[in-house]
């Protein structure tokens, strides 16, 4: 049986599934079905359970028959990051110096889907450790834009945004340490959020840069990320960075819109970043327009430069992945892909005093964002003032020459989320980034949606 | 306050010294190029007038309690 059931977002998926005009055993079908058609070119995938997936869509099914609904998770087909733990599947992280044993329980985030109601249809692409541009001596192949196939879908969470971008699941899960949710979002047309530090826990991820790693989501509407949000969060005991407070109801929050609210944009992140692309600029211009026409005030502002985000995340990030792997590095050092062991050696020589001095600079902007978020309810930044890179393009000394928009939100530790926002002339998609106050997804959440209603960038297939 | 340096660049001997034998001479020139961006990226780090190291205020943890 065909269908294009695939197509569906989480949450369409989850109303047809509750109105039983769509069993879990057709979607994850169809998404298997879609896999086998379109990703033999895209790689974004690098372990499909299609047994274990089906299995569980059975049993999601039988639930339904028996009148034992979970929720909108039910019966929702998800792919994780290699990164991240579920149990009897191995993570690889990409890396051929992972073991290859698979994992005996799920990560925090996987447990509380699975509880929820969510099939584990299996492991996505990514960067090695989430760090190492793939450049093709990695075990699996460069991942490719759905949008277009000589470009690359950005990074680290490559295989996550390729995957919901190209209708492969209704939705990932992926990891951000300095924008890898955000900016490969943006490049494939999807939105891509990174909660609060310590919203969700990262137990049972394999870590990048601890004091900046966060677990966040893929889907193709905000309503989408505001359901998983709110089966993920929570405190968890081994990820003692997790709060206890309160998980509010994201999702009924996403019908307050935006009118009244204030929202500061920095519009000097599109010249910080840049040269922005010419289209870029211009579809930050009509996403103001939007944005006050739904009743926000939109007021320019500054935030700390990028390159000063840069600044205290580049030495911290690199002295906390170098600490985890030094011993690696060190014996197996052929075994690991070329951007990669280049990437993390580096942190060889930040010196204590860098790291220190890195991490008292980043109080100083986490105060700034906050005293930012004192005087509005939202910011707003372009995600990246460019569209994807070409395929297979990227250089160990990438990461020390761009100055990411995105790490200053994980600096700060503020909920950040990425939307469409348009298409240059190309066809290749880019996004707008909203930021909220700590703990505050639920404003991020109606701001998003209400953007999203009014838009129909996030609608666009992708030419696969 | 601490001294706004740049790491000094690595010779040889130093990058072999904490990285061991495996990296090729090619890689070792490019690491010592990358030592040099980020020298240049470190001098983008804002200055802290309270000097603060009080780690509750430099990783955004929140454990639960009022903000």
């Amino acid at each position: 049986m065909s269908s294009e059931a695939w197509a569906l977002t989480l949450a369409a998926a989850s109303q047809q599934i509750a109105a039983k005009t769509l069993s879990p055993v057709e979607l994850v079908q169809s998404c298997l079905e879609r896999i086998a058609r379109v990703d033999g070119n895209l790689h974004a995938t690098a372990h499909i359970d299609a047994e274990g997936a089906l299995h569980a869509a059975k049993a999601a099914e039988a639930d339904m028959a028996t009148g034992r609904p979970r929720g909108p998770l039910h019966g929702i087909p998800i792919a994780f990051k290699d990164l991240i733990d579920a149990k009897g599947l191995v993570t690889t992280g990409n890396s051929h110096v992972t073991a290859r044993e698979p994992a005996t329980e799920d990560a925090f985030a996987v447990a509380q889907l699975r509880d929820a109601g969510a099939i584990i249809l299996g492991k996505l692409n990514t960067d090695e450790f989430a760090l190492g541009a793939a450049n093709g001596d990695q075990p699996l192949p460069p991942v490719r834009n759905p949008w277009h196939p000589d470009h690359g879908p950005g990074g680290s969470s490559t295989g996550s945004a390729a995957a919901v971008g190209a209708r492969l699941c209704p939705a990932a899960l992926g990891t951000d340490t300095g924008g890898s949710i955000r900016r490969p979002a943006a490049w494939c047309g999807v939105v891509g959020f990174k909660p609060s530090y310590g919203r969700v826990s990262r137990h049972g991820a394999l870590p990048l840069a601890p004091s900046y790693d966060h677990i966040g989501t893929f889907s193709r509407a905000t309503e989408d990320a505001a359901i998983l949000l709110g089966a993920m969060a929570g405190h968890d005991r081994r990820d003692p960075t997790t709060s206890t407070r309160a998980v509010p109801d994201y999702h009924a929050a996403l019908g307050r819109g935006i009118k009244g609210l204030k929202i500061g944009y920095a519009r000097h992140y599109e010249d910080d970043g840049g040269p922005a692309d010419p289209a870029v600029a211009d579809g930050m211009v009509e996403a103001v327009r939007v944005l006050r026409d739904l009743g926000a005030t939109v007021s320019e502002i500054r935030l700390p430069t990028p390159q000063a985000a840069r600044a205290c995340f580049s030495p911290m990030m690199l002295a906390e992945v170098y600490a985890l792997h030094a011993e690696r590095l060190r014996t197996r050092w052929q075994d690991y892909g070329r951007n990669t062991r280049l990437r993390f050696a580096v942190g060889a020589f930040v010196t204590g005093a860098d790291y220190v001095r890195a991490a008292q600079g980043r109080a100083v902007i986490a105060r700034a964002v906050n005293t930012a978020l004192q005087q509005h309810d939202l910011l707003l930044t372009v995600t990246a003032p460019t569209t994807a890179m070409r395929y297979n393009s990227a250089t160990p000394d990438d990461l020390l020459k761009g100055a990411g928009l995105t790490s200053v939100f994980n600096v700060s530790g503020h909920p950040a989320i990425s939307v469409p926002a348009g298409f240059t002339p190309a066809g290749l998609p880019f996004g707008l980034q909203l930021a909220a106050r700590m703990f505050d997804e639920a404003t991020l959440f109606a701001a998003a949606h209400a953007y999203e209603q009014a838009t129909q960038w996030a609608e666009r297939r992708p030419p696969l | 306050m601490t001294e706004k340096t740049s790491p000094a660049l690595p010779d040889v001997a130093e990058i072999r010294r904490r990285l061991g034998p495996l990296p090729s001479a090619a890689e070792v020139e490019g690491l010592q190029e990358s030592v040099r961006l980020l020298g240049l990226v470190l001098r983008e780090i804002p200055e802290s007038p309270a000097g603060d190291l009080d780690p509750g205020h430099i990783f955004p943890v929140d454990t639960g309690r009022a903000s």
